[in-house]
């Protein structure tokens, strides 16, 4: 279903949800852009730039408490959650929890995520002004996307927005609001969405990814490619496809919380043995799995091209490009060390 | 569903002091009922916590074919294995699994099978071992090469000899030079150096390895060297430092695979098709 | 300056003095530098020098092996002599291409904050420096340039206010540990929150390791941080890194009379003793 709302309206149904469910919209923190409960219409973000942190925080959480123990007892956390709405999410975060179910509602289910996915609504707004950093027509998405939503919000601009339902629940919210959308409306809306792919111009040519990763595992190009790494945290925890976990007992509580492959600890067992010690191997490790495993698993990269590892990385290295840069033929064997 | 975190509580029946810092735990399931359904494959592993210090992997060291208990053997290395080694006998422990593959027990049926363990890498060997000695009509003549650094540290010191006593297998022990006693009768030197010199046929045979790296590394070299066994008909066990057990906290990734769901046995074959990071 | 560099560069890799340079090109898209590692004299081209060139590049030093050159600002340079007082590099290996500075800026084209009370425009120890032909008159100065200013706002809170205000920072912490990672002093080959027996630290995101994270990591460099102030600038979430240190180091300056970073040749005071060190914190 599509409806075509002004301003006023997507308020009042912004207001209408806020009643209903909790609701978890852009705001700005002290000069942070995060996803946040929400309780006032106003302090809702209506153009902005991606949030810092994606929106994955909200189903695999930076900490979570899987259960906790007392006098012997294992004690599950509590699953039960109040319907809630993540309102205002891009194209490429929705995209990404599909990526994630993949991970976490596969055979062997993780009731944590999902009993936060089944009580969660997703309304998206579109993307109008990508940042340089940004790649998603590269992988399957796009700044008008609806995938992974139940309801997208196109911005026509000028405060007019044209809703476009993308699941029952979305429709749902959708009935009995604004006014139909006629052919002059759908043609702005293909013009304003052309203009913003336009506006992308990081492509990158996956297709190659696989083959060129295949050739290169043990080329002297990771060397050099990872050489200026810092080896922090910072692109794997902001990127919203990562969901590498590591779970331990604090104080009665077994929790598990974000870990990334770029920590020397990662994968250090207690013997001391570490398969992936060096930083070009941790550095590596990323491409491999996100680009390569993930890929020849599921059929799909583990990448929406948000651009967050980018704009974040402490010392600018331009994640896209050294994809792009593999080389094509395998090249000498990088030395040992 | 099942939520794939939570352990289930099982009490420490008896606890075996194998070596200075080695010990094998027998556990029950507290509720009898999963005690009973409680089944698994040699070769795979349970998350083992210890409330309030954590949860670490560790292989079955007992055989499916023996039902009424199982047994880890863990040696003393870090903060969770401390706390397991402080454990006593009516503690309360969480166990969740079991995860991973297992052997390939199909395949290993009707064949002659060498086994070559070093050190505490004779646990997940001696649930095959169990498990062939209770099927011991579907299995072929057994070798087994076990060595620890001294007689010290040869673990299960007693069921060696029941093993040596079952019909149609032969042992043969080793120690690192140095590490022998005087009243030592078996080998001296290092396992892959021993298993050379036993040189068993690789006609009709699997070789199934467990090991710290190092020694799994030269017996690969070695079987596949001179003594012409083909990387499809070696088997090993690999250690990777695991959380979730399932595949999805991505520590054990290594190639496509995941350690935990799709290992952690795999044949040599199928480590080479996964790049060299091991 | 560029052309400058350079040359010294260029010789440097000519004459096999060293077999790298660690220095700043133009990043992809051109908006800003990013670090990079010269090895041969057809690559120094790519080496750029202007107000972009934030990085603290001795934190490279450790990890590159043989011969090796750095461009190396004032402050960074005050680093490299912290690591040879911690004996963590061998300065005869190391060739120090040193460039006076002005300022640098961040991406929005702002004065960094350490900038204004910058001390060492030209750099304290070199072995090829890079002059600057413009006057140095670019930072306009402002009242609140004194070197400690930043601190005077925290400073006149009240404790519990104070311990609020931290509190709320790091309730942020995200535990990337890039602040760790970029930090030139941050060299242990097991840091203390790697470690699990004993666990020292929380390793999971929460106020109370994350509180003990920042708070021990602040401890661990007092009277060692240099103020490059690199740890503020990665944080993500715009922790005020750079005031915990500062404080650290203005407490040190006033019970020791010490700045780190000026004297290769000196002991810091935190790993040595002398029977006239104050001793007011024995009641």
């Amino acid at each position: 279903m599509k409806r075509l709302l002004k301003k006023e309206e997507l308020n009042r149904l912004l207001l209408g949800l806020m009643k209903e469910y909790d609701v978890i919209a852009p705001i700005d923190e002290e000069g942070l852009i995060l996803f946040r409960p929400v309780t006032k219409v106003e302090q809702v973000l209506w153009d902005y730039p991606n949030s810092l942190k994606p929106v994955k925080e909200f189903f695999l959480p930076p900490r979570e408490v899987l259960f906790q123990f007392k006098r012997g007892k294992v004690q599950p956390a509590n699953l039960s959650l109040k319907k809630r709405v993540i309102w205002g999410v891009r194209p490429c975060d929705a995209r990404s929890l599909l990526l994630l179910d993949k991970v976490f509602l596969d055979s062997t289910q993780d009731v944590y995520y999902r009993e936060k996915r089944k009580s969660t609504l997703l309304v998206g707004l579109s993307c109008n002004h990508p940042e340089k950093s940004c790649f998603c027509t590269s992988f399957a998405s796009g700044p008008h996307h609806k995938e992974g939503m139940d309801l997208l919000i196109a911005d026509l601009e000028e405060g007019i927005f044209l809703l476009e339902s993308n699941s029952p629940e979305g429709e749902q919210l959708l009935k009995g609001r604004g006014k139909e959308v006629n052919k002059i409306d759908e043609k702005i809306r293909t013009k304003i969405k052309e203009k913003t792919e336009r506006k992308i111009e990081r492509k990158l040519k996956p297709s190659q990814f696989l083959e060129r990763l295949t050739n290169g595992f043990d080329s002297s190009y990771w060397e050099k490619a990872s050489r200026q790494c810092i080896s922090c945290g910072i692109c794997r925890y902001l990127c919203p496809t990562c969901h590498c976990f590591d779970i331990a007992d604090e104080e009665g509580e077994r929790v598990r919380f974000w870990d990334g492959c770029s920590f020397r600890n990662f994968t250090k067992m207690t013997s001391g043995e570490n398969p992936r010690f060096g930083k070009r191997e941790r550095f590596k490790q990323w491409y491999y799995h996100k680009f390569g495993y993930f890929k020849e698993n599921h059929g799909v990269f583990l990448c929406v091209g948000c651009g967050r590892c980018l704009r974040n990385c402490p010392v600018k290295i331009d994640f896209s490009e050294v994809l792009q840069q593999l080389p094509a033929q395998a090249q000498t064997p990088a030395r040992e060390g | 569903m099942e939520n794939i975190y939570l352990p289930h509580s099982a009490i420490v029946k008896e606890i075996i002091s194998e070596t200075a810092d080695i010990k094998t735990f027998r556990l029950t399931f507290e509720d009898e009922r999963l005690q009973k359904s409680f089944t698994y494959l040699a070769g795979q592993f349970v998350e083992f916590s210890v409330y309030g210090v954590g949860e670490a992997p560790f292989c079955l060291a007992s055989s499916p074919t023996r039902p009424g208990q199982i047994e880890c053997t863990i040696k003393k290395m870090g903060k969770v294995t401390q706390a397991i080694h402080d454990l006593e006998v009516g503690d309360q422990v969480g166990i969740r699994g079991p995860y991973g593959n297992g052997f390939p027990l199909k395949e290993l049926r009707g064949k002659n099978l060498v086994l070559v363990g070093g050190g505490i890498g004779l646990a997940p060997l001696r649930s095959l071992i169990q498990n062939v000695l209770d099927k011991r009509d579907e299995y072929g003549d057994v070798l087994i090469i076990y060595g620890a650094k001294s007689t010290e540290e040869l673990v299960y010191q007693k069921e060696l000899e029941e093993w040596e006593n079952s019909p149609r297998v032969k042992m043969v022990l080793t120690v690192d030079p140095g590490g022998e006693d005087q009243k030592w009768q078996g080998e001296i030197g290092f396992v892959p150096t021993i298993l050379e010199k036993v040189n068993p046929s690789p006609d009709n045979r699997m070789l199934i390895t467990c090991g710290p790296p190092i020694m799994i590394r030269y017996v690969l070299l070695g079987a596949t060297g001179e003594m012409g066994y083909r990387p499809q008909q070696i088997i090993t066990t690999l250690e990777m430092k695991m959380k979730c057990g399932l595949g999805k906290c991505g520590r054990c990734n290594i190639g496509r695979v995941y350690i935990c769901k799709d290992g952690p046995v795999f044949t040599y074959q199928q480590l080479k098709d996964l790049g060299n990071e091991f | 300056m560029l052309e400058q560099l350079r040359k010294k560069a260029k010789e440097l890799l000519k004459n096999k003095e060293v077999e790298v340079i660690i220095g700043y090109q133009k990043s992809n898209n051109n908006s800003f530098t990013t670090p990079c590692f010269i090895e041969s004299e057809d690559g120094v081209d790519r080496l750029t020098w202007d107000e972009h060139c934030v990085y603290n590049l001795s934190l490279y030093l450790k990890e590159v092996k043989g011969k090796v050159g750095i461009v190396a600002k004032g402050c960074d340079v005050k680093s490299i002599v912290a690591l040879m007082q911690e004996n963590q590099i061998d300065r005869d290996r190391i060739k120090i291409i040193a460039l006076e500075c002005q300022a640098q800026v961040d991406q929005e084209g702002q004065i960094l904050e350490k900038c204004r009370t910058c001390q060492v425009h030209i750099p304290g120890m070199y072995d090829e420096l890079v002059r600057s032909k413009t006057s140095p008159s670019k930072i306009e100065s402002k009242e609140s340039d004194k070197e400690y200013s930043v601190l005077e706002e925290l400073e006149a809170k009240s404790t519990p206010e104070r311990w609020q205000f931290w509190q709320r920072q790091f309730e942020k912490c995200i535990r990337c540990y890039a602040c760790r990672q970029v930090c030139p002093l941050c060299y242990c080959s097991e840091c203390i929150s790697e470690k699990t027996a004993p666990q020292w630290i929380l390793p999971s995101p929460s106020l109370k390791g994350n509180t003990t994270w920042n708070i021990v990591r602040a401890f661990h460099l007092a009277g060692r941080c240099i103020d490059c102030g690199e740890c503020e600038r990665v944080c993500p979430v715009n922790i005020p890194l750079r005031r915990l240190n500062k404080k650290m180091e203005k407490e040190i300056q006033t019970m020791f009379n010490y700045v780190p970073g000026l004297d290769s040749k000196k002991k810091p005071p935190l790993v040595d003793f002398r029977v006239d060190d104050p001793q007011e914190f024995i009641r």
